[in-house]
Formats: structure tokens, C-alpha cells, sequence
């Protein structure tokens, strides 16, 4: 919905007009539902719906949707991570492995395979990341402690995210016999190959309840880009904000990383590159940033399967491909810009 | 002839500590709608910890501060926000938004988001870009402004949240003098219909000319606190900045000019 220009206040209606735009989220919201029909369209034969029999259907529905709407979601609950937290650090370089939510969950399934719970029953692999997600959050809140500051709670999250990165190293260390370790090894490169309904179950309310609490920060994040001083002013409770924003974040990020594993740099690139189009404000990024990161995941999701059916390339790398380069490319456009 | 003006802003006894140290002590005011008080001081004297007490964004040590009657500790925030307007020192902006849109950042405490914005939202943003000559910069991006425009933006949002009750925080430095008169134009303006203002100021002469009352700071103690030509003196100069400064008028406008330093 756009702002009709007022009579009487002709200098301030059509800028608020322009300002309310909502192209950004038609177009991430358009992409990403395009996608999402795309990838379930998509089959090991290349593109078509397959026909009417009972066979078919199984595979659209036990196959193609899960990986869809996970692609959809996880992409989803890391752009607006991403979003929420470059928002509320005020710095465009956060994303949402900042608050040790990821390395928790990533530490928890690999446990799941080491001790061999994940050979057991399938389910234990993404319970056990969301565990070590809970864990890492309630140890990055102690240790940030009460009335913390942003940068008090992002030094707990690295400190939490390397102990992590540590024990997954070790895990993956003493694994009991190979197979193990390149199951570890696959399982931390993200992955959507091989999902059941039953990770769809798992991963979706959490998600949503997580992508909810993220969303309703937006009107404190605009008020910070004033400071926390005048946010303050401006009605904004800094506690009640952190506890939203590290509870969004664990759920969102913490169901998504444990069921996919450690999809890299989405949560960093969608918002920055969506920013421009919100205008800059915090709070128009965040839809945005949602369907952006879930196109992003959708279309690499999609060239995996394009590029090897058999499942060889595992999507976490493709991101990672994509990203570096981006970096590159921003790298070379703030040198021009400083220039300019 | 009606009632005497309703006191919005009330420090009762208020002690601030940062840690274990004093940094102002024991200071009583009482801000009267139509008033503009200027806190004035040396740096370090504690100006801005003390106008951040009085804007309710800490709580005093001792005493309590009461913000049109109500105390400031147990406000609800969004109510505060409506009834008091602060303008921080620092002069950040995180994001390079538009200027309106920084300036709308204002009307925030009454709706969450601009969606909702009603016709009292945009005629009170038109009235503070207005207010602060930024209406030929409006759709301008805000890394764009020079550090004197960006200045106005920011102190345009606190208009724009249109409060009973404000509180700046060295606003005029930076700007140019046009808008360093233009401002306090407007700060007179805003008093005159009722509002409270208080000012963390460096310069005497506006103080003496714009602000009724002062309240002098000098070692985490009130030094002076009254009737501005009273506060502003040159004994009461010298003692709290250790200047030798000239109290004087010309063409009937207030001057303060210092001299040199004591040593």
C-alpha cells in the first residue's frame, strides 16, 4: 500500500509516496514464489509436473515440496536474520551466525552423527542441531549478562561460535571410521537433498515463530539508525528489543541451520544488496530480505540440482560461491564510490 | 488573567553517578511552559549527563525527575516519547536514509509505522523541515548533507515529535548563523505556545538573549541557577570556565565576550 499525495503539503507527500513504495517486496515476493514453482517443477528429467499417477504424486509431495519449502524458509529466516541484525548492530557486515546460534547447531547434529544417534533414527540429526542451537543461545545470553550492550553480545556469540567451531573440529577429529567423518563433512556444507515432510514439520513453526519476533522489530531498528540515545527517546526498550531479536534469531536461524546445515553468506548478501532498494530503512528491508533470502536459496538450490542430479555439489558451497564474489564486487563499487 | 504555567519539567533534588562518582549533585529545576532554560558549563562539568537524566533515559542516583507531574522512572516509554523530545550530542545516523524519512523518524511514538500515518503526522513533519529550511532537501539521501544540514535534520525529528517537553544537547553547534538564529527563533516560537525547553548551550550571548533562566554547572555542583543575566555574570564566568569575560550590550542585544583565560 503507497501513501496518496496529500493536498496542502506538497513537499512532503510525494517524497513519503516514493518513500513507501513497495517495490523491493513485490519483486523478492514475485522472485521467490516464481522460484518456488520452479523447484517443484523440477525434476531429475528436467522440468515438467509428473503425471497423474499415485507414484508421481508421492514424489511431488514426499520429494520435491520438503525441499521446496525448506529451500523457501531456511532462505527465508536467514536474509531477514541477516536483515534484523545488520539493523540492530547498526553495521552492514553482521549476519546471523553472529550470536552463535549456527555454530550450536551445527555442533549439535554433528554430535548426532558421531555418536551415531543420526544412524538410528533420521529425525536425530536435526533434533540434535536444534539443541545445540538452544544451548549456544542460553550460553551466549548468560554470558552477555543482563542489560547488555550489542557489542557485549556479539563478543559472547563469537566466543560461543568458536568453542563450537572447536568441538566440531574435535568431533570430527575422533570420528569412529570414515564414513563418519565425510558424513560430517557433507552435513556441514549444507545440504536440502534428502528431506522429509517430518524436517519441514520441525523446521516451520519455529521458523515462522522466529521470522514473526524478527519482523516485529522493525519500527525499533528504524529508531536506532539515530543512536541509542535518541531511540530511546523515540519509545524504544532496549531490553525487550535484544530478547526479541535473540530469540527470533535462535529460533529462526537455529531450526533452519538444523535441518540444513550451515547455508553461508545469505544472510549477509540479501540484505546488503536489497538495501539501496528499501531505501535504506531498516524496516523496509526486512520482507524484502525475507523472500530475497529465500530466492537465493530456491535458485542455488536449483542450479545444484541442475548442475549435478546426483547430489555431488552441496548447496552451502554454491552460496559460498556466489558470495565471495559479491564481496569482490563490493569491495571494487565502495572504491569507486570513495572516489567519486 | 489565567493560571500561573504549568510546570512540565521538574529535577527534585537529582544526583547523578556514573560507578561510584558524583558527576552532578543535588540539582533542583523546575522548567515552567514558555520557559528555555540553558544548562551551561565548561566541558566535562556534566551538561550531558544531566540532560540525559532529565530526558528520563537514566535514572538519578538520588532524587527523581518528574515530567508533567508524572515521574520519569515510572513512565511507559511511547507516553514519554510523546511528551518529551531529546536531542542526543552525538550526531549519528547509521544508515544513509532520506532526509524526510529520518525526519518522520519522529512521529514514531504515535504510530509504528508510516503506513498509518495520519494528516497531524505529515503536517508535523512539513512543519519541522519547514522549521529547519529542509524542504528543497527532503528527498535528499542523508550521507549526502553536510555536517551543519545533517545537524538540522536531526534536530527536525525532534520537532517533528512535536512534545510538550524538549531537551537538546548543544544543538546549535555546527550550524551556520543563520540557523543558529533561525533555531532559536523557533525554540522561542515553540515556548511561546506553551512548551518547555531546555538547552545545553556554549554560547553565552544566545543564552542570555533566548533563555530566560540558566543553570550554571562548575565542579559536579550548580554554581548559579536563576534568571539568566543573573547566572551569566562575569564573576560566575570566571569561576566556572577560569575566563575573564566581557558582560556587555550592544544595539541592546545581550553580548558575552570572553577576554582571556585565568591562570
Amino acid at each position: 500500500m503507497s501513501i496518496a499525495p496529500r493536498a496542502g503539503h506538497d513537499h512532503v507527500a510525494p517524497t513519503f509516496a516514493a518513500a513507501s513504495a513497495r517495490t523491493p517486496l513485490l519483486l523478492t515476493g514475485l522472485l521467490s514464489l516464481l522460484l518456488l514453482a520452479v523447484s517443484l517443477a523440477l525434476g531429475p528429467d528436467g522440468f515438467g509436473l509428473p503425471d497423474a499417477t499415485a507414484a508421481a504424486r508421492l514424489i511431488l509431495v514426499e520429494i520435491r515440496l520438503p525441499r521446496a519449502i525448506l529451500a523457501f524458509l531456511v532462505g527465508g529466516a536467514l536474509g531477514l536474520s541477516g536483515a534484523v541484525l545488520q539493523g540492530y548492530l547498526r553495521n552492514p557486515l553482521a549476519e546471523p551466525g553472529l550470536l552463535g546460534v549456527s555454530g550450536g547447531a551445527s555442533l549439535g547434529a554433528v554430535i548426532a552423527i558421531h555418536t551415531g544417534a543420526a544412524g538410528l533414527f533420521a529425525l536425530a540429526l536435526p533434533l540434535g542441531g536444534l539443541a545445540g542451537a538452544g544451548i549456544a543461545t542460553l550460553a551466549v545470553v548468560l554470558l552477555a549478562g543482563e542489560r547488555s550492550q550489542p557489542v557485549t553480545l556479539i563478543l559472547a556469540g563469537v566466543a560461543i561460535s568458536s568453542l563450537a567451531a572447536a568441538l566440531t573440529a574435535l568431533a570430527l577429529n575422533l570420528a569412529p571410521n570414515p564414513f563418519a567423518s565425510v558424513e560430517i563433512l557433507y552435513w556441514m556444507m549444507g545440504s536440502l537433498t534428502d528431506r522429509s515432510l517430518e524436517h519441514v514439520w520441525i523446521a516451520a513453526p519455529l521458523i515462522a515463530l522466529g521470522a514473526a519476533l524478527l519482523h516485529s522489530t522493525g519500527a525499533d531498528l528504524d529508531a536506532l539508525t539515530l543512536g541509542e540515545d535518541a531511540a530511546a527517546n523515540l519509545g524504544v526498550d532496549h531490553e525487550r528489543l535484544r530478547h526479541r531479536i535473540v530469540a527470533g534469531v535462535a529460533l529462526a536461524v537455529g531450526a533452519a541451520t538444523a535441518v540444513t546445515g550451515a547455508i553461508g553468506f545469505v544472510g549477509l548478501v540479501v540484505p546488503h544488496l536489497l538495501r539501496p532498494l528499501a531505501g535504506y530503512e531498516p524496516r523496509r528491508l526486512l520482507l524484502p530480505s525475507f523472500f530475497g533470502g529465500a530466492a537465493l536459496v530456491l535458485a542455488a538450490d536449483i542450479g545444484v540440482r541442475l548442475v549435478s542430479p546426483a547430489g555431488d555439489i552441496k548447496l552451502g558451497v554454491v552460496t559460498a560461491l556466489i558470495g565471495a564474489p559479491f564481496f569482490l564486487w563490493l569491495v571494487i563499487a565502495m572504491r569507486r564510490e570513495g572516489t567519486a | 488573567m489565567s493560571a500561573a504555567p504549568v510546570i512540565r519539567l521538574a529535577a527534585e533534588a537529582v544526583t547523578v553517578r556514573i560507578g561510584t562518582r558524583d558527576i552532578v549533585r543535588d540539582v533542583s529545576l523546575e522548567v515552567k511552559a514558555g520557559e528555555i532554560v540553558a544548562v551551561i558549563g565548561a566541558n566535562g562539568a556534566g551538561k550531558s549527563t544531566l540532560l540525559k537524566v532529565l530526558a528520563g533515559l537514566a535514572p538519578p542516583a538520588l532524587g527523581r525527575v518528574l515530567i508533567e507531574g508524572d515521574d520519569a522512572a515510572a513512565l511507559e516509554r511511547r507516553i514519554l516519547a510523546r511528551r518529551l523530545a531529546y536531542l542526543p550530542q552525538e550526531r549519528t545516523l547509521s544508515w544513509p536514509m532520506r532526509v524526510v524519512s529520518v525526519v518522520a523518524l519522529g512521529r514514531l511514538p504515535y504510530h509504528d509505522q508510516p503506513a498509518a500515518f495520519t494528516e497531524q503526522d505529515y503536517r508535523a513533519v512539513h512543519a519541522a523541515l519547514t522549521a529547519m529550511d529542509l524542504t528543497h532537501l527532503a528527498d535528499r539521501k542523508s550521507n549526502r548533507l553536510s555536517g551543519g544540514e545533517l545537524a538540522r535534520v536531526l534536530l527536525a525529528r525532534t520537532l517533528a515529535q512535536e512534545a510538550p517537553v524538549l531537551i537538546a544537547d548543544e544543538p546549535t553547534a555546527g550550524l551556520d548563523m543563520a540557523h543558529v538564529l533561525k533555531f532559536f527563533e523557533h525554540l522561542a516560537a515553540r515556548a511561546a505556545q506553551g512548551a518547555a525547553i531546555v538547552v545545553a548551550v556554549h554560547d553565552l550571548s544566545l543564552a542570555l538573549r533566548f533563555c530566560q533562566r540558566a543553570l550554571l554547572l562548575s565542579d559536579t555542583r550548580v554554581l548559579a541557577c536563576g534568571p539568566s543575566h543573573d547566572v551569566i555574570t562575569q564573576d560566575n564566568i570566571a569561576q566556572a570556565f577560569g575566563v575573564t569575560a566581557l558582560v556587555t550590550r550592544l544595539d541592546d542585544l545581550p553580548v558575552v565576550l570572553p577576554a582571556r583565560t585565568l591562570t
